[in-house]
């Protein structure tokens, strides 16, 4: 479902871009994990907390969040308490947009 | 080769929805695989599930059900199709289209 | 681009933000609701795959 590799400055960029969309604190464990499991070898996660501040942040939330960075997985959020207490990148909802226009895939979750 | 046709369910809200697309991309001679993940594997306890049962592949999040409390047979589902998050990554790698429900 | 944005409940302010974010520089942009009227299923299907990208909202 993807589009062909993008050629810039020579190079062949084959790294597909997916962004999860979490917007309930229901999901946003359940949303990690998927963020987590949808590593491959040849693609970028982001995944975007939208409208809350992460809650319950608890050992396993933390650990996974923890392993997520070191996949170089990008958190985003337009939440500022999330980039302030918990290290995620803040964006507006406009930039958020820009991100998910890049996307090759947007999984609302 | 068929289109193919990935659904990640992980809500518990959406089960008439996917039975309906199931239905529709089946008639439509698409590859159709679905992936219960989170609360979407509450769904395989509704009655209505079985619909899906020979128009889809059917796997399910193996710790999702285990921590919901579920257990046994669900129709269409064999033993090797209680699977892992790698079943929804290799699902995104797979399928020309992708929908979350 | 042409992008497929299914609606499976009424949108909320940020859903609709970010559509319409979106949608200033699609080439065309197709929201298909779920919750209201009626749907045509199979022509959902059509839909889907003619369509170069699919979001499928909450």
């Amino acid at each position: 479902m993807f589009p062909p590799p993008l050629i810039s400055d020579g190079r062949v960029n084959t790294m597909k871009k997916i962004a999860v969309l979490i917007k309930s604190i229901d999901q946003q464990y359940d949303g990690l994990c998927l963020s987590l499991g949808a590593f491959c070898d040849d693609v970028e996660i982001q995944m975007m907390v939208l409208n809350h501040e992460v809650a319950d942040m608890d050992e396993a939330y933390q650990d996974n969040m923890e392993f997520f960075d070191e996949m170089k997985g990008q958190r985003i959020s337009n939440h500022m308490a999330n980039a302030e207490k918990f290290g995620f990148g803040h964006a507006t909802i406009k930039e958020i947009a820009q991100r998910l226009r890049e996307a090759d895939l947007v999984i609302p979750f | 080769m068929a289109d193919k046709l990935g659904i990640l369910v992980g809500s518990d809200k959406f089960l008439g929805y996917v039975i309906q697309l199931t239905k529709a991309a089946y008639a439509k001679g698409k590859d159709i695989e679905i992936f219960f993940t989170g609360a979407g594997v509450l769904l395989t306890q509704a009655p209505n599930f079985k619909q899906l049962a020979g128009k889809a592949k059917l796997s399910v999040c193996d710790v999702s059900f285990r921590a919901a409390g579920l257990s046994g047979e669900l129709p269409g589902v064999r033993e090797t199709d209680f699977t892992t998050q790698a079943t929804n990554a290799e699902m995104i790698s797979s399928c020309d289209r992708y929908l979350v429900f | 681009m042409r992008v497929l944005h299914i609606l499976k409940s009424s949108p909320d302010e940020t859903v609709e933000k970010l559509i319409n974010y979106l949608s200033e520089t699609d080439d065309e942009t197709t929201v298909q609701p779920l919750f209201s009227g009626t749907v045509d299923w199979l022509r959902l299907v059509d839909d889907i795959f003619a369509h170069d990208k699919v979001i499928c909202w909450w």
